[in-house]
């Protein structure tokens, strides 16, 4: 599988290439600003572009706005942000237009390697992938607004739910059976009044419309 | 000043004149046509005329500005036809003209000489360019002071960003690499796995203090998006019922951004409230944010540094900060920010 990865930070930017290329895919490109990773992006036609949501010249969303542009000029990019920040702002932006392929995940998950390699994988087949605190963040906004409380179990499981896991990787992460886990998703659903029968990634979405 | 006999200057005992010559303040007569009788040395520097030059002259000719003639002639006519004075006896600010044509403030009173024959109106006037320019400055200087701590909050986030929250990335990943090499049953394991722990908790802990010292994304997307992630971090129930989705000047969105967190922050600390309402909304010229809780209400007000320092903030922007609060009513607190949109 081929990366592009952006980040203006050198140290962090190698090393989590090096930790892509030690887990078998190729990063045929590396950028330092939002300018070079369009360019390369280009260039390359790669499967996943890794973006840092912060970098140079700007001082907001540079990391954002190119991400937006590769999926509007290559949709068959898949685009995986990164950010210091849970920010539903820039999630509500990047999903703004579909979510296939799709992904925001804080910056400390790079060092999960395998959650983040198969956050990557899910994105460069069309899934999309969301941070569980992102998930937790607007469910704790929606409260708020007279949502049916979900147990604490049951909130785990939309966290991970949002990032794209079945329900056999979400039974795997909790160390609980499948059929569990078919409960909670079942329970959740109702609680939600989401549709029923949303399954793997156009799930991610159902959750996402209802929380947005 | 002279007193002649046929001169229109106001006849008085030399030893008079030497006392108002002597006063700081400019002492001016006129006479109910409205020409000078008395123009004591204070005035004379003042207005740039020596007493030759002003006595007789046409008074508001002399030293009141051309847009503003119409209108003192006005009260002079409106109060010798037994209209209520208007100015009298009060202090008021207005502009006055100087002999060179260039105007200036200045701070007067005036009074009707009560007995005197023919009617006689004394006003004491000074120059108070001076303290208008130190009340300019002084202004100016807490606007500075409030944006110059803005800068530097959105540095320090900045840095953090850059900085320590990129390191502990990195040092999470050389950690887990450090992990994948030593088996389960190495003592280091647990150990490693430790620190991992910890380090996901102070890396957690970094970002939620930097976003607290200045939230990126009000800088970038203003105050909708980051009054909405506020209300999501909560431990309240935050309900955002208006939020514009305009922009506004840096050290108003601030502002009003940080007397939110407050709030919200006394909300979940002193208020035992079940939930909690914000309201932000441009009203005549001015950003106006309301916080109210359906809590315990009851708040004196004093001994924090919180409320404290957004009265100054506030004060500092030429807003006000207000709270009420009612005992078992709740609290409302309402700031209103000048924001020229
Ligand atoms: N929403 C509220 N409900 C009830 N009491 C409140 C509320 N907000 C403020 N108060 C009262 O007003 C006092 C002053 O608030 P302020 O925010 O200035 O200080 P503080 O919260 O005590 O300390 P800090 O300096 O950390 O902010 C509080 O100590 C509290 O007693
Ligand atoms: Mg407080």
């Amino acid at each position: 599988m081929r990366i592009v990865i952006a980040d203006d930070a050198v140290l962090l930017r190698e090393g989590a290439a090096r930790l892509l290329e030690d887990a078998g895919f190729e990063v045929v490109g590396q950028a330092g600003d939002a300018e070079e990773l369009l360019r390369k992006v280009r260039g390359h036609k790669p499967d996943v572009a890794i973006v840092d949501i912060r970098m140079p010249p700007g001082d907001g969303a540079e990391g954002l706005h190119a991400a937006l542009q590769i999926r509007e000029e290559l949709p068959a990019v898949g685009v995986l942000v990164l950010s210091q920040y849970a920010e539903e702002h820039y999630v509500t932006r990047l999903l703004e237009h579909g979510a296939e392929g799709v992904g925001y995940l804080l910056k400390d998950r790079i060092s999960d390697v395998e959650r983040f390699t198969e956050a990557i994988r899910r994105v460069a087949e069309g899934g999309s992938v969301l941070d569980p605190e992102v998930v937790s963040l607007m469910l704790g906004r929606k409260r708020a607004n007279g949502l049916e409380e979900l147990t604490e179990r049951e909130e785990e499981v939309l966290g991970l739910m949002a990032e794209g896991l079945t329900n056999k990787g979400i039974a795997e992460q909790l160390s609980v059976s499948e059929r569990a886990v078919e409960r909670h998703v079942t329970s959740i659903f109702a609680k939600l009044d989401l549709p029923a029968g949303a399954h793997d990634h156009r799930r991610v979405l159902a959750v996402l419309r209802y929380l947005g | 000043m002279t007193t002649h006999p046929d001169s229109p200057a106001l006849s008085l005992p030399p030893e008079l004149h030497a006392v108002l010559d002597a006063a700081l303040d400019c002492v001016v007569a006129m006479g109910a046509d409205g020409r000078v009788v008395l123009f004591n040395a204070a005035a004379q520097r003042t207005f740039g005329y020596t007493a030759e030059q002003a006595v007789g002259a046409d008074m508001a000719e002399l030293l009141v500005p051309p847009s503003l003639r119409a209108r003192h002639r006005d009260g002079v006519a409106r109060h010798l036809a037994g209209g209520a004075p208007a100015v009298l006896d009060r202090r008021i600010e207005i502009t006055g003209l100087r002999a060179d044509g260039s105007e200036f403030p200045v701070e007067l009173t005036v009074t009707r000489l009560r007995g005197a024959e023919p009617v006689l109106f004394v006003a004491y006037l000074r120059d108070i360019t001076d303290r208008k320019l130190a009340e300019a400055e002084l202004k100016a200087s807490r606007i500075r002071i409030v944006e110059a701590a803005d800068a530097a909050r959105r540095r320090i986030e900045r840095d953090l960003h850059d900085g320590a929250q990129q390191r502990l990335v990195m040092l999470a990943l050389q950690l887990r690499i450090a992990r994948g090499r030593v088996g389960d049953g190495d003592e280091s394991a647990a150990l490693l796995d430790e620190a991992l722990a910890e380090l996901d908790g102070a890396t957690a802990e970094l970002r939620e203090l930097a976003r607290g010292i200045h939230p990126a994304v009000l800088t970038e997307g203003g105050l909708h998006p980051a009054l909405r992630a506020l209300a999501a971090r909560s431990a309240v129930p935050v309900v955002l019922q208006e939020v514009p989705d305009a922009r506004f000047a840096a050290s108003v969105e601030a502002t009003a951004y940080f007397v939110v967190a407050e709030a919200l922050t006394n909300v979940a600390r002193h208020a035992c409230a079940e939930r909690a309402t914000v309201v932000v909304r441009e009203e005549a010229g001015a950003l106006v944010v309301e916080v109210r809780d359906d809590g315990c209400g009851g708040a004196a007000g004093a001994g924090g540094t919180g409320l404290r320092g957004l009265d100054d903030r506030l004060a500092a922007l030429g807003g006000r900060l207000s709270m009420q609060s009612p005992s078992g009513e709740g609290t409302t607190i309402r700031a209103e920010i000048p924001c020229a949109s």
